[in-house]
Formats: C-alpha cells, structure tokens, sequence
C-alpha cells in the first residue's frame, strides 16, 4: 500500500505492506505527494553490496558505493534485509524469511531518520514523552525502568497525552526545541500527532517518590546514553548544535518513583514551581 | 601542542564537558567535566596559545601567582596528555 505522511516536517511516501505499520503510518497521513520515498520489498535475492564497508556496529553494516547501504543483521547474526539510500528514496530490502511486520517497523525507523536527519537539525532521545499544559516532558531511564509504566501513569491521573512512548524526535526550528511525533514507538505502538516545545527531561529511576530539578551538566551526563548516535545519519555539527540548545534551554528533573500516583503528583509539583514567578 | 578534534567542549555556565565524538558514534564512556580553570586552559590550547600565554590568562583571571599557575597548568595539560585530548609539544 502506498500512503503519505507528514513526519518531523518532511513529506514521505512510504510504500509498505503489513497491516499494523499501515495503522502506524495512518495517524500522520497528509494529503501532499512524499518527496521522499521509503519502498519496502520482500525478496529472496538481497542486492549485493559493494566492498568498502566505512562503519561497522553490533546490528548494522554500512557501505558505500555509488550509494549508501545498510546491511541490518538479527541478534543472531543473519542478515536481516539491505537499505539502499538513494537521494530522496531508500529502497528495502528484506529477507523473505523475515517477512513480519517487526522487519518493516525496523527497516522503516532506520530509513525514516536518515532522510529526517538529512534535511533538518535534530537528535533522537530513547524515551517516553508527554505533554502537560502546553509543554513537552520526556521521561528517560534505561529499558526497562519504567519509563513507559510512568507515562501511562500520568495518563491515567492527569489526562496528558503521549507524543512518543520510546523514541522521541527533538526538531531545532526557529531556535526553539520541539518535540516532533513519529510512528515509531517501539513495541507499544503508543504515538500520537502532536508537536509540543520541549521544555524538560525528567532522569527516572526506581525508589521512593521524590522528585528534585538537576543541574543541567549533570542531567545531560545521564541524559547522554539516551541520545541515538548513529553516526552515518547524524552530522557532527548539528549533533553538536541541537545538544548545545537542550544545555542552555531545557530544564533537567530526577524522579525517583513507584508506580503509584503520589509518584506522579510528586514530579508535577516540581514541574508546576518552575512555572512560579 | 594541538587539540583532538574527536571531542567537542559543551559549556554548561562557566563549567563545560568534553564528549568524544568517534568516527562511528559519540562515545558516551568518554564524558569530562572541566571545571572554570580547565576549561580556560583547554581553551587556549584549542587557540594554540602557549603555556606561557595561558600562564598569562590564568594570573590575570585569578587570585594566583604566576609560578603556581604555571604549574598548574603544566600538570593539567599533562592529565590532558594523557587521555589523548591534547597531543604534541
């Protein structure tokens, strides 16, 4: 199926074939034509790729020859699918084998950023993000700290609205952070269209509730792990750029919390003083 | 005496941190903090300033002899060596 979307201001077409990441997608359909197209092929013949590897990492493989490729591994070793990066369109290719809807979200998510990284200043930060009177939070905690288990917690008790439940895309425009939706939200599929300036991060971990605000050295040095760095995607300098602004204009929180509401009514009076004149 | 470009200096008020960028990635295991008078030095070496200009800098900045500051610097530029974030004579 071939659908239009609108994500982190760029046009894309994607060109996909299960049922679910046609749902993803959907939230973010847009009447414009992609410039930028993501096909998405299942073959049983992988293209072959050309012999200067330039990056090598535990899940991927990038080559150049006349053109970027990215060879996508399993945990176990077996190759995955190959994307093909073109100027305005990657083709990819998967692995009959691997023909689910996992291959596709996976492949997707990597072709998406690279276009989104190609044409605006950005990062991506591994977390789950809401927002709360106007602004953009984003809870950030190693997998499996319950990061997810919180936000739905301030779901619950506070009625906010998650922009992005595991990867949030931060946009630099107009010299102003935003939080920019994204169909790929791990494997809760919990991502809704709404563009929030970001205006914290919250450091979580598990304990009894208590909630301070950090000093922004200090948060970005646990907040660093979070950030994606992915180097063949991600120039150096507006890397450098984005995380400068997030320094100088971001406030950092630690939450130390249960899963209980007094969790979330600790951390939002924190929030609510910085509103305090 | 030069400085290696694989880190970048993120100032944070009149603190900063140095983070390595790699070819591949940024390398998270490589995070420093500097504190004001670090970070006066790994400046001027970034402005290829001698250690006796940033002698220079640091006397007039702080409350501290030349002798001592000197000193100072010499053992930070060593520690900097050291964690290959400067290199060269």
């Amino acid at each position: 199926m071939i659908i239009n979307c609108l994500i982190g201001e760029v046009n894309f077409q994607f060109i996909v074939h299960s049922l679910k990441m046609i749902s993803q997608l959907q939230k973010y359909q847009s009447e414009a034509e992609g410039d930028v197209v993501i096909k998405v092929v299942f073959t049983s013949t992988l293209p072959s790729l050309p012999n200067e590897k330039i990056i090598s990492s535990a899940f991927y493989e990038i080559y150049q020859g006349e053109y970027l490729y990215q060879k996508q591994m399993t945990a176990d070793k077996q190759t995955l699918g190959i994307i093909v990066y073109h100027e305005n369109n990657a083709t990819i290719y998967i692995d009959e084998k691997f023909k689910t809807f996992a291959s596709e979200y996976l492949m997707c998510e990597y072709a998406f950023l690279y276009f989104v990284f190609k044409r605006k200043k950005g990062i991506l930060i591994h977390s789950s993000s809401f927002a709360y009177q106007g602004n953009g939070y984003l809870l950030v905690a190693s997998s499996g700290t319950g990061k997810s288990t919180h936000a739905d917690l301030w779901r619950k008790y506070c009625n906010v609205t998650t922009i992005n439940d595991d990867k949030n895309l931060i946009l630099l425009k107009d010299n102003q952070l935003l939080i920019y939706p994204n169909p790929f939200s791990g494997k809760s599929l919990i991502d809704n269209n709404l563009i929030v300036p970001l205006k914290g991060i919250v450091l979580l971990s598990r304990g009894k509730n208590a909630a301070s605000k950090v000093k922004p050295k200090d948060g970005f040095i646990k907040l660093l792990p979070h950030i994606l760095n992915t180097s063949f995607m991600l120039a150096k300098e507006i890397w450098d750029e984005v995380t400068d602004k997030i320094l100088s204009s971001v406030n950092f929180y630690a939450l130390s919390c249960d899963i209980s509401q007094e969790a979330v009514l600790t951390l939002k009076k924190v929030l609510e003083d910085d509103y305090e004149i | 005496m030069k400085f290696n470009t694989d880190y970048v200096i993120k100032k944070v008020g009149d603190e900063a941190l140095l983070v390595r960028q790699s070819k591949k990635s940024v390398d998270y295991s490589k995070v420093i903090t500097l504190n004001p008078t670090s970070l006066l030095i790994v400046e001027g070496v970034m402005n290829n300033l001698s250690i006796d200009d940033i002698t220079e800098k640091m006397v007039a900045e702080y409350d501290v002899s030349k002798e001592k500051a000197k000193q100072d610097i010499i053992v930070t530029i060593n520690q900097l060596k050291t964690l290959n974030i400067v290199y060269g004579d």
